[in-house]
């Protein structure tokens, strides 16, 4: 079912209603009973008062007192009288006689030639020597009675059930103007304006929990969205520049009066751009499957300082013909985290691969593992060359970004963009630092 | 007579350059295109090898490869996939797969890796000797003597040597190093192992008549007595 804006005093309405039908039901029947119950007790109470009384006093004496109750009390509905045999009246209300009472006990009678009709609920009670005492109770006056409790009753059930629809309103007025902020953000979202925020008051009910979530999520979009375009730009030029080397080559290898040796060479050159074409589009996917998170079910336990030994060894003549000097520093016992071995691996050649390439001769690599706690650990490689501007650092994880320094060397940019990403899915991070002089590369490993 | 292999590949036009250059190597080939006719195939008769495709009409490669491993048919199997990425080949590889290898593809790297499937024994018996012409390696004294000298070589390049040796007269591609013997898979950083080559080189050709280690151009490196 959907949440229609007048839903909410809709329903306070609804069950408004059903509070005061059920409510008027109730006071209704319940009601009814116990005034029934009461009134007959009264006359029961009333009957044995004058049975006594009779008994005491004589009847002569209970119908002189008939007489002044009739004479004196104003009617509350109970009407009093004393017959004999017969059926003749001696002493009482005049209305009693009309009426056609049972010899004894109890009997809803019509009062005869009444409009509207009225009814009576008659009690006799038969004295000895042939006297009846007779009780008589005027039904339209309990009938008043219930109508006054059924009355009272309505109107303070209404006033509840006005109240519940006034809350249900102001409830519904709330939660429009709470919901309006954060739509209208949809809406500026949906406009194609990425830099929309949903309002979020800092007393933090639900709808600014719900506001802070949203903005974090539009955050998240807008930086990947960012990304994406970054990426897309980018794509388009680094691809075109070998595609367009790979043309040309194939254009030389294809001329008819080309030498053996040229149409080789060009052969060559052309396939060398389709590598470099590959490994562009391969480490974009790495580093778009590692971002979704995708490998996350590769992860194992793995020995950091046996994987970074095995780096070292790897780069090390690397390393010497670019004239630096590798040191590693890791424990001497195994380092174990929650890691994705492949990945990480490859995260710390591009590191090294750095080093090699851009801090220049004479530079020391000191590439180090550290546990930093339970599960966590930081691998770093630090260099004493050139290193990075400070104001350049940030840039430098970026997808595609090569420094102006380093336009000059080969590569897409992507290095430290699978860096990023690789710690990412590791629940880390990548930080970069100036090592005075030099760059550090530090991978944090959250586990 | 060569080697049987059965090719299981889709796509006409690799299909078509996979068989041509495995004839041209001297192989025997079988192809068909429906991962179904390819799982009736290889357990129906006797394969040295089969190069499989990772998707497949009629049922998903690597699904071939698990119905095959359940039915207890060991025939060395390589996964090709133009899904290269890292977590597809350790998946290939967990499946059963023997190796895998990206498209697209050098054929010559498919050659070499196909080489070493098909001479993988299926005991690894215990080696203690290898050798190549007059160079010989002692694998319990970590001993290495070319023409009666002593060479002195690092715990990285003795290794690099035995892996050369034991695929001796084979090429050995970059690749195929850099996985086996680092476990390093990324392209990139090929060039990684011509700076170990160079120093092997030195040590082990360097004052020699003969050199042993020579260079396949577009492929890889091969360990031979003969040029």
């Amino acid at each position: 079912m959907r949440l229609r804006p007048w839903i909410w005093p809709a329903v306070a309405s609804v069950v408004a209603l059903a509070a005061m039908v059920f409510g008027l039901i109730l006071v209704d029947r319940v009601g009814e009973r116990a005034i029934a119950r009461q009134q007959t007790a009264m006359a029961a109470d009333a009957r044995d008062y004058f049975v006594a009384f009779a008994r005491d006093e004589g009847v002569q004496g209970l119908a002189a007192a008939l007489n002044r109750h009739a004479r004196l009390s104003s009617p509350n509905g109970f009407r009093y009288a004393l017959e004999d045999d017969a059926g003749h009246m001696l002493a009482g209300a005049d209305v009693v006689s009309s009426l056609d009472a049972p010899d004894t006990g109890w009997r809803t009678v019509v009062e005869p030639d009444s409009s509207p009709r009225k009814l009576w609920r008659v009690l006799a009670q038969p004295l000895g020597a042939g006297y009846t005492l007779i009780v008589a109770e005027d039904l339209s006056a309990r009938n008043a009675l219930r109508a006054a409790v059924f009355r009272g009753s309505a109107l303070a059930v209404a006033i509840a059930a006005l109240g519940a629809a006034a809350a249900g309103v102001g409830l519904n007025a709330m939660l429009m103007r709470r919901t309006r902020g954060i739509a209208h953000t949809a809406e500026r979202i949906a406009g194609g304006d990425l830099s929309a925020r949903a309002p979020v008051h800092p007393r933090g009910d639900v709808f600014d929990d719900l506001g802070a979530s949203m903005n974090r999520m539009l955050s998240r979009i807008e930086e990947l969205m960012t990304g994406m375009r970054t990426v897309t730009d980018s794509i388009a030029h680094d691809l075109r520049s070998p595609l367009t080397r790979m043309k040309g080559a194939l254009v030389r290898a294809a001329d008819a009066e080309a030498s053996e040796a040229d149409r080789a060479e060009a052969l060559d050159q052309a396939n060398a751009e389709a590598d470099e074409v590959l490994a562009t589009l391969n480490a974009l996917l790495d580093i778009a499957r590692a971002e979704s998170g995708l490998s996350r079910d590769m992860m194992q336990r793995v020995d950091l300082c046996g994987l970074v030994l095995g780096l070292a060894e790897l780069f090390e003549p690397a390393m010497e013909d670019a004239g630096q000097t590798l040191v590693t520093e890791a424990p001497v016992g195994p380092v174990f985290a929650q890691a994705h071995p492949e990945l990480l691996r490859q995260a710390v050649g591009n590191l090294l691969h750095n080093a090699v390439v851009h801090a220049g001769r004479g530079a020391t690599v000191r590439m180090r593992v550290e546990e930093c706690g339970p599960g966590e650990a930081r691998i770093s490689v630090a260099d004493d060359g050139p290193g990075v501007p400070a104001d350049l650092l940030g840039r430098a994880q970026e997808r595609f970004v090569r420094l102006e320094t380093a336009r000059t060397s080969a590569g897409a940019g992507l290095g430290l963009a699978l860096v990023t990403a690789c710690a990412k899915l590791h629940g880390g991070r990548l930080v970069l630092r100036d090592n005075r002089p030099g760059l550090v590369a530090a991978l944090e490993l959250a586990g | 007579m060569g080697a049987k292999i059965l090719v299981v590949e889709d796509d006409a036009g690799t299909a078509e350059t996979l068989l041509s250059g495995l004839r041209q190597e001297g192989y025997v080939c079988e192809h068909v295109a429906d991962g179904r006719d390819a799982l009736y195939l290889a357990s129906a008769s006797d394969f040295d090898a089969v190069i499989m495709d990772r998707m497949l009409p009629g049922m998903d490669g690597l699904s071939v490869l698990k119905a095959l491993r359940a039915a207890d048919i060991h025939t060395p199997l390589l996964i090709l996939s133009a899904l290269g990425q890292l977590d597809e080949r350790v998946k290939g590889l967990r499946a059963g797969g023997d190796d895998y290898l990206a498209k697209p593809f050098a054929f010559s790297e498919l050659s070499a890796r196909l080489a070493v499937l098909l001479r993988r024994p299926t005991r690894r018996e215990e080696v203690t000797q290898l050798s190549c012409g007059d160079l010989e390696m002692d694998l319990l004294q970590r001993r290495v003597v070319r023409a009666g000298r002593r060479l002195e070589l690092l715990p990285r390049e003795f290794k690099l040597l035995e892996h050369l040796l034991r695929h001796k007269d084979r090429v050995v591609t970059r690749t195929m190093m850099l996985e086996q013997l680092w476990d390093y898979r990324f392209d990139p950083h090929t060039s990684l192992i011509d700076t170990h080559i160079s120093r092997l080189r030195k040590k082990i050709d360097d004052g020699f008549d003969t050199p042993l280690l020579h260079t396949v151009r577009g492929s890889g490196y091969r360990l031979s007595e003969a040029a």
